[in-house]
């Protein structure tokens, strides 16, 4: 990053972080989008992010896709918060509303992924402890398996069965009321 | 690829916690890993399912509030709920003669009319919440012309395996009189047929038009109105005995609807006893005919390869199921379901001390004096079907006594005796009552 300039450019540069892919990529974010995730949060509360966060579980393709969906909510909650002090309680939740819509619109076309990036995606979320990323990607899977038989569960996610026959018999009879 | 086996096992818990019970209960048997994940987190509460019978509510169109017939120690439960007019708004039906009547009963709640007032309430008698339903938005359509209006009772939906929420359906009056004359320039079914549904999820009745899935082909000569024929839901469908010939099957998941004629051995005509509902497997009709042979025919929707086909389950003579603990009165049970009376509440509230009526709860835990039966020739007149178990196969006969009828093996428990206030069983009607504790009512007063 540039170190001359003015003295707000540097207050700006100074809250970048850059986070680190495992493919060595570098990614310049805003301290607020980076905080999202509360492993990166805790790092810079201890002060040993200079040089870059390196994420070593992370590649370059899901940390672009992570980061785009923490920019998405680090501005959304920051437009938030300006809009409460200068709109009457009315227009606020008009604008409230608003912002939850096009966040939802964004989340729905964000899911929009192939079932590896959304694993990638869950395993990045809980790596990194971002909240609402991990909600979001688990309720997807969990959709997913919504209304399938145990097999059409297997098949969807390439899963060996590894229960015995008497094992599989005595799970539906505990519970034979599922399985009709 | 990331298979799913590669998500940490408490992630993994954490996406099976966001299911529903019967999905959940599918997921243990998915493989070992995701066993051990549903269980981590989220043991399945199958005893808080409405899965097994805590009793039968007695609604009767004599005034007052419905009786309840059950084994005292399930009623000691807390399953009973005691009396429902203690607290469904109570200021204003205790004791009274005007209290609310029972119209439907599905998976642990109740739905309650109040002729009166035009009042709707939904009552989980387990946890005793209730909720007002509200009124029809005024600018609802008139609905299908020449239908009538949407004075009939709402049927209710409610599956807590799958979700929290209930839904109530009003379908117009089928425009046949109890003679079987179609109102001229009618056309039956409609190609759209217009219903009111409430959604708990959202709080609003809404207007939903229902297309006729597929070409109407059968003939509608003889159909006839029928003032008691009942509904039943099952796997996202609502089953509503329309009329004296048909079922009308309505899809709430893709706004559709079909007929499917009911089975042949039935007559509506001389067949006065009747019963549609939902038991082990999937819906099931059971009469008893009323012409020579007095005998109990039991039927099951087939729905495989989707042809909604009746196959006959059993056919026998009601007085065999009947006669065995009438003429052997050793046998009858000596732990007997009764009505349970105004008392009841007192009893049950006398504090921890109170000691358990007895220990065994379940009467469905073993076969409880159960005896295998012999068909025979001989006839009966007099038998009510009371309903089925919904997850077993049994159906509930009354004739001064309380059967249960287990038409898969052929053998007849006795549960007890039970004497109506009012004579005459054609003024009752009985709802078998399956208790749900799992989650909160939602608009719960």
């Amino acid at each position: 990053m540039a170190s001359a300039g003015s003295g707000d450019e540097k207050a700006a540069a100074a809250a970048m972080i850059t986070l680190i892919s495992s493919d060595n990529e570098k990614f310049e974010v805003t301290e607020a989008t980076a905080t999202l995730s509360q492993t990166i949060r805790h790092m810079i509360e201890d002060g040993c992010t200079d040089g870059g966060v390196p994420l070593p579980n992370v590649t370059s393709k899901i940390l672009a896709r992570v980061i785009e969906y923490c920019k998405k909510h680090a501005t959304a909650a920051a437009g938030e918060e300006g809009s409460s002090s200068s709109f009457s309680d009315a227009a606020f939740l008009e604008v409230d509303r608003a912002f939850l819509e096009e966040l939802e619109e964004f989340d729905d076309a964000f899911l929009e992924v192939d079932r590896a990036t959304l694993f990638d995606l869950i395993l990045a979320a809980n790596y990194l402890d971002i909240k609402g990323l991990l909600n979001l990607t688990c309720q997807k899977v969990a959709d997913s398996v919504k209304g399938k038989t145990p097999e059409q569960i297997r098949e969807m996610y390439n899963i060996v069965n590894d229960l015995t026959p008497e094992e599989e018999a005595e799970i539906r009879r505990e519970t034979q009321w599922a399985f009709e | 690829m990331a298979a799913a086996d590669q998500l940490p096992q408490d992630v993994l818990a954490d996406v099976l916690a966001r299911l529903p019970p019967r999905n959940l209960a599918a997921s243990r048997a998915v493989c070992r890993e995701w066993r051990a994940a549903a269980d981590a987190r989220c043991r399945l509460r199958a005893d808080l399912l409405p899965i097994s019978v805590g009793g039968i509510f007695v609604a009767s169109n004599v005034a007052g509030p419905p009786d309840f017939f059950a084994r005292p120690s399930t009623a000691a439960r807390g399953f009973a709920g005691g009396r429902l007019e203690h607290y469904v708004v109570p200021a204003r039906f205790v004791l009274s003669d005007d209290f609310p009547r029972i119209v439907d009963c599905c998976n642990g709640l109740l739905l309650l009319e109040e002729d009166y007032e035009d009042q709707v309430y939904v009552v989980n008698p387990a946890t005793k919440e209730w909720a007002r339903l509200p009124p029809f938005p005024a600018d609802f359509s008139e609905g299908n012309e020449g239908f009538g209006s949407y004075d009939d009772s709402p049927y209710l939906v409610f599956d807590p395996t799958l979700s929290p929420h209930y839904d109530a359906v009003v379908a117009m009056q089928i425009p046949f009189d109890c003679n079987g004359i179609l109102s001229e320039g009618l056309e039956w079914p409609p190609s759209l047929y217009i219903m009111r549904v409430y959604s708990s999820r959202t709080g609003r009745w809404e207007e939903r038009h229902f297309a006729l899935e597929e070409r109407f082909q059968g003939s509608i000569d003889g159909v006839r109105w029928l003032c008691d024929g009942r509904a039943a839901y099952w796997h996202g469908a609502l089953y509503v005995q329309c009329n004296s010939h048909f079922v009308m099957r309505i899809n709430l998941s893709d706004d559709k609807y079909r007929l499917i004629k009911l089975p042949s051995g039935f007559n509506a005509r001389v067949d006065h006893e009747f019963y549609l509902g939902k038991s082990k497997g999937g819906i099931h009709f059971a009469t008893v005919t009323n012409y020579e042979e007095r005998r109990l025919l039991i039927w099951f929707v087939d729905e495989s390869a989707d042809r909604m086909k009746w196959v006959l389950k059993r056919s026998i003579s009601a007085r065999a199921v009947i006669q065995h603990f009438w003429n052997n009165p050793h046998d009858q049970t000596d732990r007997p379901w009764i009505l349970q009376d105004y008392g009841f509440d007192q009893e049950n509230n006398k504090g921890p001390n109170t000691p358990t009526v007895e220990e065994n709860l379940d009467w469905e835990s073993d076969d409880d004096g159960a005896i295998y039966i012999k068909d025979c020739d001989d006839k009966l007149f007099g038998t009510t079907i009371f309903g089925f178990h919904p997850y077993k196969q049994i159906v509930f006969l009354h004739h001064s006594r309380v059967l249960a009828y287990h038409f898969d093996s052929s053998k007849v428990q006795d549960l007890g005796e039970l004497d109506f206030k009012y004579p005459g069983h054609k003024n009752t009607t009985p709802f078998i009552y399956t208790p749900c504790q799992a989650g909160e009512l939602s608009g719960n007063n």
